[in-house]
């Protein structure tokens, strides 16, 4: 069992062979091996304090079958309620898709980290920079030459629904 | 990207407000945002969210590593449901666009674009923009039978593209025995060759005679792979297309009107593994359809 210890000072105990599920996690206890119990803590202060229990479920989702996932033989039915449960997951606001990126960047893990990327550039395909702007709280503040910079604007496109 | 800081952190460290700002994701990791969001939104839209996120957009030429005019096509009005003045309007409008992003991607891509592909619907002079800046251009797709209006323009271009190593036409306005000249000429080092020139729409090559003829390029030693799916061509020509390249290891000439057999080509060229014959693919020609396009309208992906 290790221990992770969030930003906010909040605990959260996990299997090694779950957490092996990070590569940066994994590699940190490969380290420390054969060292003091107190070593098996892991500071995450980095990380969000809510994004240590999202990603703690996500690795127990995906840590009841690590041989399917890596051999790719899990059963259609199987991959398919994975694939129901990661939409599910991923279903949440782009503040905490963006702390998911990067959590899952840090702590290494490729499969989280595709799958929260891939959430958000769904959201932004098919929106307005303003839309964009507005979810995810981003100002605009360009400057003069930027702004000057010419770069067509969708009302040069003719859309589809005009001529339904 | 920063890893977490294992060592260093420190159960007592003052726990922050964490500040969740988009503006300040890093850029690798909006870089993997915006290849998964393409082209169309990432130059309309994302980049006019804000400054940082145009920055990641024009100051990362890799993202523009491989340019498609044809991302997001289906959220374009159906052409072919509108007439008159409609659609004149429509393709214009379209067109302008296209040809814009296109431009731009082409001015953030700069030595890093590797790979075009020119859908219908584009201004003229984009295939020259684009070869102009794109000098590490490896792999060109046109659809667009305008795109090659005359034979200088398209000696011009692709002369200057001395990198290339696929090209892809599909429809063209100009003869393909013309076109088999200029690109010997232009590009020599050239190693993947494709003509799709479907006779359905391709009027002017049944209105130009004996100038429709594949011409006899010059030796191009480096073509490995040539198809000529739907072209007219005759034995002699053809031969003679083999022994001026002495390399090909695959040989398509599905559907085109060439009259040959499978030793005489084996015989010219003995390096060839991948044989494919008019007629072998003539009963399912239906089902091929696709396999004729398919390819065409999507981007290599195993040139990297």
């Amino acid at each position: 069992m290790i221990t992770l210890i969030s930003s906010d000072k909040r605990k959260f105990h996990v299997l090694e062979e779950v957490a092996n599920q990070s590569l940066t996690i994994r590699d940190v206890i490969e380290d420390r091996r054969g060292r003091r119990r107190a070593d098996r803590i892991i500071l995450v202060t980095n990380i969000n304090s809510k994004i240590p229990e999202k990603v703690i479920v996500y690795w127990l989702r995906h840590f009841l079958m690590p041989e399917e996932i890596a051999h790719a033989s899990m059963s259609h039915k199987k991959a398919e309620k994975l694939k129901k449960w990661e939409a599910k997951f991923f279903d949440t606001d782009i503040d905490t898709l963006n702390d998911l990126i990067l959590a899952a960047d840090s702590l290494d893990i490729p499969s989280l980290f595709d799958g929260a990327c891939e959430k958000v550039s769904d959201i932004l395909k098919n929106r307005s920079a303003e839309e964009v702007g507005e979810i995810s709280k981003i100002e605009n503040e360009f400057t003069h030459e930027e702004e000057e910079e010419e770069i067509p604007s969708e009302n040069a496109w003719v859309w589809r629904n005009e001529f339904a | 990207m920063s890893k977490v800081d294992v060592e260093k952190a420190h159960p007592e460290s003052p726990s922050e407000e964490s500040e969740r700002d988009w503006a300040e994701l890093h850029p690798d990791l909006l870089m993997v945002i915006f290849r998964k969001v393409g082209m169309r939104d990432v130059l309309l839209h994302a980049s006019k969210v804000c400054s940082s996120w145009r920055s990641t957009a024009r100051d990362d030429p890799i993202l523009w590593r491989r340019i498609d005019t044809l991302t997001g096509i289906q959220d374009f009005p159906d052409m072919s449901k509108l007439r008159g003045e409609e659609r004149k309007a429509a393709e214009a409008s379209y067109t302008r666009t296209v040809t814009e992003m296109t431009k731009i991607a082409a001015d953030w891509g700069g030595n890093c674009v590797e790979q075009l592909l020119i859908g219908e619907y584009c201004e003229d002079d984009l295939l020259d923009y684009v070869a102009e800046r794109a000098r590490n251009l490896k792999s060109l797709s046109v659809i667009d039978r305008n795109i090659f209006r005359n034979i200088e323009s398209m000696a011009n271009a692709l002369g200057r593209l001395n990198k290339l190593e696929e090209l892809r036409i599909v429809r063209c306005k100009i003869p393909l025995g013309t076109i088999m000249k200029v690109i010997g000429l232009a590009c020599p080092q050239l190693k993947r060759l494709k003509f799709i020139f479907p006779n359905f729409s391709g009027k002017s090559i049944t209105q130009e005679g004996i100038s429709t003829r594949l011409g006899i390029p010059n030796t191009m030693f480096q073509l490995q792979y040539l198809q000529l799916v739907f072209t007219r061509t005759t034995t002699d020509e053809l031969m003679k297309i083999l022994e001026r390249c002495p390399n090909l290891e695959m040989l398509d000439l599905r559907s085109s009107t060439v009259e040959v057999k499978n030793d005489d080509i084996r015989i010219r060229s003995s390096k060839i593994h991948t044989l494919i014959l008019p007629d072998d693919m003539l009963s399912q020609a239906r089902d091929q359809y696709d396999d004729y396009y398919g390819d065409i309208y999507k981007i290599n992906p195993l040139i990297i």
